[in-house]
């Protein structure tokens, strides 16, 4: 589904990711962990197309090379990325933004707009499965959100936009277990046999709930180990610098 | 407060001369140009002036006392039209007038209104001003005010091409009480030019006002220009005042996560801009909302 291969990324002059590979295929969890600055965020940003890349290697999506297409494209093929610190929109109404980008994603797969009986039941369904404050969907984009509250509005924006590929960064980062739970359960709810899921973690809860096929070790701009969920253990229980003697 | 029904009366100007007109009998109308609203009714008016070439002329609007109306005016202007407007606004004690303008003129057009106002005791004066059309528009106010009297003005200016938008006002405040707020924002594109120009005074002796003046800049492209002077001069001590002006672009982070949920960078900042200017267009005259969301879903398609 997702196939990378000898990837440098360059961001704020800065060689980040040098020569990673990586494969991910349908169905399939991957948990990526490493030290702060080690380029967990960078990927995401280099995979979903972000304007501060400057991406080189091979980076393919459903067989289609990715490097040609900007982040509006990538997302119309089925590429979601939930932002570490989402920013603040003033003015611009959350359901108003969701139903925009839903109708502009239908309307570049050719098909018609959705229906707003069918968007708003979708929606209805979505926050209270989130247990989302009905109330920021009212409110700007982000704006005077908790930091659970960006958090979940990231997953409900997933869970609508139901995409192919869904790369989370930091989900977990200052969530209470509830809220942990909520997300957890809004990923596994929309996660199916076509589609891929990549986490960014610093912590095995997350992973406890959503559980990985395979585990990533990153350091120096590349996947140094790899393994199953006994890796992520591994690391919560002896560190970075024990595992990786 | 202002009513929302359907706008039922109208004066439609062609050259400055009523062409159609339909009036309650409470409102006059005279040659000279002066349209005198006589009783406290509840009335939303619909004015309309197309004038095709050079011109000038004069509208003077009075409201007697207690009365209170909501005026949508639309200036249109033909090709190499050159029009010169000048307005008076009377408002008598506790006389509440909604008004909103909006210059609707062909993109060779050159358009100057000048404004007067005076506001009695306890008056008070909505205005809204549009400018998106025409070559050079032009629109200076100046205001007087009376004890406890209240004026709001909002401008927006939407420049493109080589467009110049010059929003002046002068407010005087001369008795207690009273309150002003010059608030506008400005969209600039291509190698347009905007002037905001504020100057409020607040005399001497005078207790309690309030003034305020906010310029809010978006400019879209590097030729655009904006120069903003919000200016105020106070001779009291006892007083609320602030002034401030903003010049800023699109927010690329905003820009970038829109994109990254399927918006395209066309639409992405379409979206911003109507954010930006959307506070202003949130008037309490619906008919005059709609007219005006119309009008700039038209200039989004060109």
């Amino acid at each position: 589904m997702l196939s990378i291969k000898n990837m440098s990324v360059v961001i704020a002059d800065k060689k980040v990711i040098d020569g990673l590979d990586l494969e991910v295929k349908a169905g399939e969890v991957h948990a990526i962990m490493g030290l702060n600055g080690c380029g967990k965020s960078t990927l995401l940003k280099a995979i979903a197309g972000s304007y501060e890349t400057s991406v080189k290697g091979k980076l393919e999506f459903l067989n289609q090379d990715m490097l040609e297409l900007d982040s509006s494209a990538r997302a119309v093929l089925g590429v979601f990325m939930s932002f570490q610190n989402p920013v603040e929109i003033p003015g611009v109404n959350t359901t108003y933004f969701l139903k925009s980008a839903i109708n502009e994603l239908r309307l570049a797969r050719g098909q018609e707009p959705v229906i707003s009986p069918e968007f708003m039941k979708d929606l209805k369904e979505n926050i209270e499965f989130l247990g989302i404050n009905k109330d920021i969907l009212k409110r700007a984009i982000n704006v005077g959100f908790s930091g659970g509250e960006k958090k979940k509005s990231e997953i409900l924006q997933m869970m609508m936009l139901k995409p192919k590929l869904m790369m989370l960064d930091e989900i977990d980062s200052g969530l209470d277990i509830d809220a942990l739970k909520s997300v957890a359960n809004g990923i596994n709810k929309i996660r199916d046999k076509d589609s891929a899921v990549i986490l960014v973690t610093h912590y095995n809860r997350l992973l406890e709930y959503v559980k990985p096929d395979k585990v990533h070790i990153l350091q120096d701009g590349k996947i140094i180990k790899s393994g199953d969920f006994s890796l992520a253990k591994d690391l919560e229980d002896k560190g970075y610098e024990d595992v990786l003697k | 407060m202002y009513s929302n029904k359907q706008v039922s009366y109208y004066i439609y100007f062609e050259d400055f001369k009523v062409i159609k007109l339909n009036l309650p009998k409470s409102v006059s109308y005279e040659s000279s140009g002066c349209l005198v609203f006589q009783e406290n009714i509840d009335l939303n008016i619909y004015i309309r002036y197309t004038p095709t070439n050079a011109s000038m002329d004069k509208l003077e609007i009075v409201l007697k006392k207690d009365v209170d109306v909501n005026i949508y005016m639309e200036y249109t202007g033909a090709r190499f039209s050159y029009i010169i407007n000048l307005s008076k606004f009377d408002l008598y004690k506790n006389a509440k007038l909604n008004i909103s303008q909006v210059y609707k003129l062909d993109s060779s057009a050159v358009y100057s209104s000048s404004s007067y106002v005076n506001l009695q005791e306890k008056a008070s004066l909505k205005m809204f001003k549009l400018f998106f059309s025409g070559l050079q528009v032009q629109s200076s106010s100046k205001v007087a005010l009376a004890y406890d009297s209240d004026i709001n003005i909002k401008a927006l200016l939407l420049s493109k091409l080589s467009q110049k938008y010059i929003f002046s006002c002068e407010v005087l405040h001369n008795e207690d009480k009273s309150r002003s707020r010059v608030y506008s924002k400005q969209v600039l594109k291509d190698d347009s030019t905007c002037v905001f120009d504020a100057r409020t005074t607040v005399q001497k002796d005078t207790k309690h006002c309030e003034a305020y003046q906010a310029s809010h800049a978006l400019v879209l492209d590097e030729g655009a220009h904006i120069f903003a002077k919000p200016h105020l001069e106070i001779y009291t001590d006892e007083l609320k005042a602030s002034h401030g002006s903003t010049v800023g672009e699109l927010d690329v982070d905003a820009i970038a996560y829109l994109n990254s949920r399927g918006i395209s960078e066309k639409n992405a900042k379409g979206i911003l801009v109507n954010a930006f200017i959307n506070e202003l267009l949130d008037l309490d005259y619906e008919e005059a909302k709609k007219s005006l969301l119309r009008l700039l879903g038209q200039t989004d398609e060109e």
